[in-house]
């Protein structure tokens, strides 16, 4: 008798243990591949705004090597000079392509317009640095900070309530000192302080990049 | 020759049983123990670049090559902390707290001053450069 009810409280509490373990390995399976989906729909999103980020920086850092590649070749009177102009503004109208994509046509116009104006003045600005010429260097300043980093700022603060205005006008104004001061350094042969100069100028114009893209990753949720 | 049969098979489902409890209990673990360090680190990464456990006693902060030195400090309730930038970009210091500091842009050799008056953990970062980012543990 003994015997028989531990033989059967035996096989009781296997299957009991079966069944626990079945169900609970199935229930920690279900959980998983719901978490899995979960984290694939966010991997998902983030990516996206990542993309963003990640575009617009590379944008903006190559705009700051191709300016010095093409403002050296023309100072130094390269071969090389007009091809390289050529891509510093394609590189232009690629940023003005990528405003376009979340702003619109107008907006991608309006950018255009501001972005070629502040290349074509900071060509005066080498040219009139390389012939010592500083009322032609404050000209062409002074230029760029009514028509392009003032309006640019505006602009954009305007598009997007998440840029504040004076934070724009600021990291703008500062892009520009620090080109004119890696043009200065390149006409007046300090290599080094140029190379410096472009690497900080980098690594801002990435900060900012980054900053234009979480502003628009906040504005539009729903499309990052 | 029945009866031990019937032994085996018990013996048999019992083995199963335990394998598969034993397999999904530790496989539980694993997945609880991995949700933990991933929420961590998402906290960690969403709060500060720094690590508040190595916070600096001191009143003073240095913007430099676009970082903020030491990238976390602390201090009293009450205190003031001076940040100096030393780059030739500006920057700002900007909390996500109410009560933290919110600094105009601070152009190069600029100092902002900012007086702590409650305790609490202060993620700032600069809105020019986001990437830079540190803290200020503030006690009583």
């Amino acid at each position: 008798m003994d015997s028989h009810v531990s033989k059967t409280s035996g096989i009781v509490i296997g299957v009991a243990l079966l069944i626990i373990g079945l169900v609970g390995g199935y229930g920690i399976g279900k959980s998983a591949h719901k978490d899995n989906s979960r984290t694939k729909d966010s991997v998902s999103a983030i990516s996206k705004a990542a993309d963003l980020r990640a575009n617009l920086v590379a944008m903006g850092v190559e705009h700051m090597q191709l300016t010095d590649q093409a403002v050296d070749a023309a100072l130094d009177g390269s071969p090389n000079a007009d091809a390289s102009a050529a891509q510093l503004y394609k590189n232009g109208t690629d940023l003005g392509a990528a405003v376009g994509s979340i702003y619109g046509k107008d907006a991608e116009k309006t950018f255009n317009s501001v972005w070629k104006l502040h290349l074509d003045e900071f060509v005066k600005y080498a040219v009139a640095s390389k012939s010592g010429d500083d009322a032609g260097k404050q000209m062409a300043l002074s230029t760029i900070d009514s028509q392009y980093t003032k309006p640019l700022a505006q602009y954009l603060a305007k598009a997007n309530p998440n840029l504040p205005e004076k934070t724009l006008e600021t990291a703008l104004g500062d892009h520009v000192t620090m080109t004119a001061r890696m043009i200065d350094d390149h006409v007046a042969g300090n290599y080094s302080a140029e190379t410096s100069e472009l690497d900080m100028a980098n690594t801002h114009i990435a900060g900012l990049m980054s900053t234009l893209a979480d502003g628009i990753v906040k504005q539009y949720p729903a499309k990052f | 020759m029945k009866n031990k049969s019937v032994i085996g098979i018990v013996v048999v489902i019992l083995i199963v049983a335990a394998v598969v409890a034993v397999i999904a209990t530790g496989g539980k673990k694993k997945d609880d123990s991995m949700n933990g360090m991933n929420m961590n680190t998402t906290a960690s990464n969403s709060s500060s670049g720094s690590n508040s456990a190595n916070a600096v006693a001191t009143d003073s902060v240095e913007i430099k090559n676009f970082a903020f030195s030491p990238a976390s400090i602390k201090v009293k309730v009450g205190t003031t902390v001076t940040w100096t930038n030393k780059d030739s970009a500006s920057h700002t210091v900007t909390s996500d707290s109410s009560d933290g500091p919110a600094s105009p842009a601070i152009a190069q050799n600029g100092t902002y001053k900012f007086t702590f008056k409650k305790a609490g953990t202060y993620n700032y970062i600069c809105t020019i450069h986001p990437d830079m980012k540190a803290t200020v543990v503030v006690t009583n």
